[in-house]
């Protein structure tokens, strides 16, 4: 009779947890790997910008007006910046504001949206107004609206812009929650959790939310990007983060009006802010292809 | 349908109200009379000259009482009058609406149109060489701030002019100042200056719409009921048209209305980088100058008309699809 034990062992079953079969899924990704490795070695570079070139984003230099050089990388403006410190330093600042973004959106989003899933009825409904009402809200304009209310008590500091910003974006993702929620709370171990007297509150962040997650995560890096325009456009506007600090959306706009003299005080900051998002929303599909089952591969 | 469209009627009645409520509190503790206080209150009898100033226009009432009365006027047809030049907001709106909705309206149209024909042959010829290149494009488009893409095209636009050596495309106004032609030859001067910032916007909208309704269209196509067509033998071309399309374009309906909200943030974006003197511009000011009448003025005929459009979109989903009127 042959041994069951030794059996089993000789087939080395390889016991995968879920998180690493996504995470295999997701290297096989190579766009979105590239996408991830390319933003995080952006972001740690931003640190090694003043070493490697010798300016900061604050320091004046002799050379007005100058084209892209091997001293300047990104040339510099009328009064001496050095583009490539500025530009550079827009991109943590922008990295920043969007992942605080992106954590409060995500993090009201989820609870909110699990809550109206799982109590249903009167919450659900008045959330849910809320949640109506934020998904057809005009952002930008209430955005520069609440920047000059609140000049006075710090709103254009960067996490003051981020806090703000993230308030408004939480909709859309408590909406798939509350839709994910609908369809999981049916299930037999949301019962059984019910029928041996968890709390609702167990309930929801120990079974419900976790079983989500996918949709989270991904909505989560949507939310980065968005976050990102959103800030730009507002800064672009002069109602986000104010000079001395850096912001891409300042720099394009403080070049634009020199696009065809000055080019790279235009386009270069530009270009910047668009491989970001671009790197951004690679990574968005890269999770999203690795969360997602029912996504099948491509033939 | 007709309860499904009292339902969604009755709904857009509280949204509104939040919309007076958001408009008017959103700027109702700015002082309309800050430059003019500090001035007079260093003169002498400036105290009396501020208080008959702040009763005459309404600020020495408290907060509720003047949205009451805001509320009645707007009820009348009265929305104020501009603290910084002394007009009336319904007339300053009603001189930039016209011009924003050139914009929007041309946005709107073509990027569906577009995005639509875009969405459903790149689901259709999934991973061919045009769904690569329009994934490619909606990417990059998606990618980009408005702001930038309007710059770019400006830019783009006056290069090419000075290239071909007569001007082709306009990259300031809405339309030529003191332009002296008949009826014709305005809209012809209106759309070579609409070309610009409606491509802007019509680019940056058709990234997503295309791929919305690219994967609205592979939702359907992978659908039980498009097998059984095939598999009775429908050939492709009436399986597309007849059965798949007919139903791929149902959320693009709720999508437009959706959108509309950053639509009109995109515009203010685009009226700001080509110059014109519509919404845009005069929300701006309104900020900057502290003009609250007409700040709220905007955010109030900007909350009505997002509000109607949804309302709009709403019931045009519920006549095209019957299930969601029993929901």
């Amino acid at each position: 009779m042959t041994d069951l034990g030794s059996d089993i062992s000789a087939h080395q079953v390889v016991v995968r947890a879920q998180w690493r079969t996504v995470l295999r899924r997701f290297g096989s990704h190579r766009l979105a790997v590239t996408a991830l490795l390319l933003a995080i070695i952006g972001y740690a570079f931003t640190y090694f910008v003043e070493p490697l070139t010798g300016w900061n984003y604050k320091q004046l230099s002799a050379d007005l007006s100058q084209g892209p050089s091997s001293a300047h990388w990104f040339g510099t403006d009328t009064i001496g910046h050095d583009m490539f410190a500025q530009s550079m330093r827009g991109l943590r600042v922008s990295i920043h504001v969007s992942i605080v973004v992106a954590a409060i959106a995500t993090l009201l989003g989820t609870v909110l949206g699990a809550v109206q899933g799982w109590f249903r009825g009167r919450v659900d409904a008045g959330v849910g107004v809320l949640v109506d009402f934020l998904l057809i809200l005009p952002l930008l304009p209430v955005l520069m609206v609440l920047a000059t209310r609140t000049r006075a008590i710090g709103g254009s500091s960067l996490m003051f812009v981020a806090v703000v910003i993230g308030l408004f974006l939480w909709a859309p993702l408590a909406r798939v929650v509350r839709g994910e929620v609908f369809a999981i709370r049916e299930k037999e171990y949301i019962e059984a959790a019910a029928a041996l007297g968890a709390s609702n509150t167990r309930i929801i962040f120990r079974h419900l939310i976790p079983n989500v997650m996918s949709s989270v995560i991904v909505y989560a890096t949507l939310t980065v990007a968005t976050a990102i325009l959103v800030e730009t456009a507002l800064a672009f506007l002069g109602f986000g983060i104010q000079p001395p600090e850096v912001s891409l959306g300042a720099l394009v706009d403080e070049g634009r009006d020199s696009a065809r003299t000055r080019w790279w005080l235009f386009y270069l900051p530009g270009a910047v802010l668009i491989s970001l998002v671009l790197c951004v929303n690679f990574v968005g599909d890269g999770l999203r292809d690795a969360l997602d089952p029912r996504q099948r591969k491509r033939p | 349908m007709l309860a499904y469209a009292t339902r969604k009627l009755l709904i857009s009645v509280p949204v509104l109200f939040l919309a007076t409520l958001v408009a008017f509190l959103l700027v109702a503790t700015v002082d309309p009379i800050a430059e003019q206080r500090v001035f007079l209150l260093s003169q002498p009898g400036g105290a009396e000259q501020v208080a008959r100033l702040e009763a005459s226009l309404g600020l020495d009432k408290p907060l509720l009482e003047r949205y009451g009365i805001w509320l009645g006027e707007l009820l009348r047809g009265d929305l104020g009058t501009s603290t910084e030049n002394g007009r009336a907001v319904t007339s300053l709106l009603a001189e930039a609406i016209p011009v924003t909705m050139r914009l929007v309206v041309a946005a709107t149209v073509f990027s569906v149109v577009f995005g639509v024909a875009v969405g459903v042959l790149s689901a259709v010829r999934k991973y061919t060489l045009f769904d690569n290149t329009t994934t490619f494009f909606a990417f990059l488009f998606f990618a980009m701030p408005v702001f930038w893409l309007g710059a770019v095209l400006k830019d783009l636009g006056i290069r090419f002019n000075d290239w071909w050596g007569r001007r082709i495309f306009f990259t300031i106004g809405e339309q030529s100042p003191r332009l002296d032609a008949d009826f014709w030859g305005t809209w012809a001067d209106r759309i070579g200056h609409i070309f610009l910032p409606a491509l802007t916007l019509i680019l940056i909208q058709l990234a997503a719409t295309s791929r919305f309704q690219r994967s609205a269209m592979l939702d359907v196509l992978e659908s039980d009921y498009i097998r059984t067509a095939r598999a009775k033998g429908v050939p492709q071309r009436k399986v597309i048209t007849r059965h798949a399309l007919r139903n791929a374009l149902l959320p693009i309906v709720s999508y437009t209305g959706l959108t509309f909200g950053t639509l009109i943030g995109g515009t203010v974006v685009t009226e700001v980088v080509f110059n014109w003197q519509g919404m845009g511009q005069l929300f701006l000011d309104s900020l900057l100058d502290g003009d609250v009448a007409v700040t709220q003025g905007w955010l109030l005929a900007v909350g009505v008309s997002v509000v109607l459009v949804n309302l709009c979109t709403d019931l045009l989903y519920g006549l095209l699809d019957p299930r969601v009127r029993y929901d």
